[in-house]
């Protein structure tokens, strides 16, 4: 009997197609976010908000996933940008191969952001890198305080917090100040907005957050090599 | 669901080895996950062992360790070695402790 030692990712090979993505959209400065929450949790509201919100001549490109239907790829074309919906056909999250292969078809030099909507799930998008900059988990007031300590995973990962639906909270017993409490427990150092994709509030302070973290990774770009 | 993912990831990567030292045969393998790793143990096990049931890599099976952070590493495989005369058959080099990255197990 032998044992050969392995030590290698259980998620290798989806890791390696990540780094790809992650390397070319670095190449032409692409700002990719990943998207995760709970089904329901506003992720496509939230986006077609910013859709709408962003400066004229913004280049911006949304990919979706769901498990089945094209429902959010509809919702999200209306507003003029490129869209492609992502159907697993089963899978409760996006991998690396499914995003590599929607892709290539956009011409990427043109665009400023990519996001990516992930399929709703607080647990299993956590573990798939797709290439992305950063994580950004939406929680929605509806869904309870304690979430961020019962799906730890990621809270951790995610550099921002979007706590969604905020125009509920006369109507639902939710403390955000416990919410955000709980969050950096997990992380102390993760950035939190509050919104409501109806009424829009927050999103004066998203756009700004959104807009800052294009020009620190515009900056990156430009002192990477593949720049040189 | 998504464990069944990983467990496919798993025995792709089982697969991998196994055609990397002819003639051997793999019987166990193991992985570590990280607390926040957003798998679960339990339920990665029963997806594993409903796909290696049945299938050409039985008997195979999983051990699952415990590990900290969001860890998700295959840590190592064991393997029968084959008999001599397969092993010759096999191909002399096959999985002889000098192999790269092979060492005998201490248990
Ligand atoms: N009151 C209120 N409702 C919202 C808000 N954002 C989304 N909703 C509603 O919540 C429901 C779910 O919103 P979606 O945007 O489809 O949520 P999602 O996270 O994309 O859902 P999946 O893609 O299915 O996981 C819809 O009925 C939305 O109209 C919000 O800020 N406030
Ligand atoms: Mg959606």
């Amino acid at each position: 009997m032998i044992q050969v030692p392995i030590e290698r990712k259980v998620l290798s090979e989806n890791d390696r197609v990540a780094a790809v993505i992650r390397s070319r959209l670095e190449a032409i400065g692409t700002l990719t976010l990943n998207f995760i929450g709970s089904p329901g949790a506003g992720k496509t509201a939230f986006l077609e908000r910013t859709l709408q919100m962003l400066p004229p001549g913004t280049k911006a490109a949304v990919l979706t996933g769901d498990i089945q239907t094209e429902n959010d790829a509809i919702r999200l074309a209306r507003h003029g940008f490129p869209v492609q919906q992502i159907t697993t056909g089963g899978a409760c999250h996006l991998d690396a191969r499914m995003v590599d292969s929607h892709l290539w078809e956009w011409r990427f030099e043109e665009f400023d952001y990519l996001f990516i909507e992930n399929v709703g799930n607080l647990v299993c998008p956590t573990s798939y890198d797709l290439g992305e900059d950063g994580k950004i988990v939406v929680l929605s007031v509806a869904e309870g305080e304690d979430k961020p300590m019962k799906y730890p995973g990621i809270f951790r990962k995610a550099e921002l917090m979007i706590l969604n639906k905020v125009d509920l909270l006369p109507y639902v017993p939710f403390q955000p100040v416990l919410a955000c409490e709980y969050a950096r427990n997990i992380k102390p150092e993760i950035d939190i907005i509050e919104t409501s994709s109806l009424t829009g509030a927050g999103f004066g302070d998203w756009m700004a957050w959104l807009d800052r973290r294009r020009i620190t990774k515009h900056n990156l770009c430009l002192n990477s090599p593949a720049f040189a | 669901m998504h464990e069944m993912g990983i467990a496919c990831s798993i025995l792709e990567a089982v697969e991998k080895e196994r055609k990397l030292h002819p003639g051997c045969r793999p019987y166990k393998v193991a992985v570590r996950i990280g607390q926040f790793a957003g798998v679960d143990g339990d339920s990665l096990q029963f997806c594993f062992d409903a796909m290696v049931n049945g299938s050409a890599q039985a008997p195979l099976e999983l051990q699952v360790e415990p590990a900290l952070g969001d860890e998700l590493d295959i840590a190592w495989l064991e393997m029968d070695e084959p008999e001599p005369e397969e092993r010759s058959l096999a191909s002399v080099v096959s999985c002889g402790p000098n192999r790269r990255g092979s060492q005998e197990a201490t248990r």
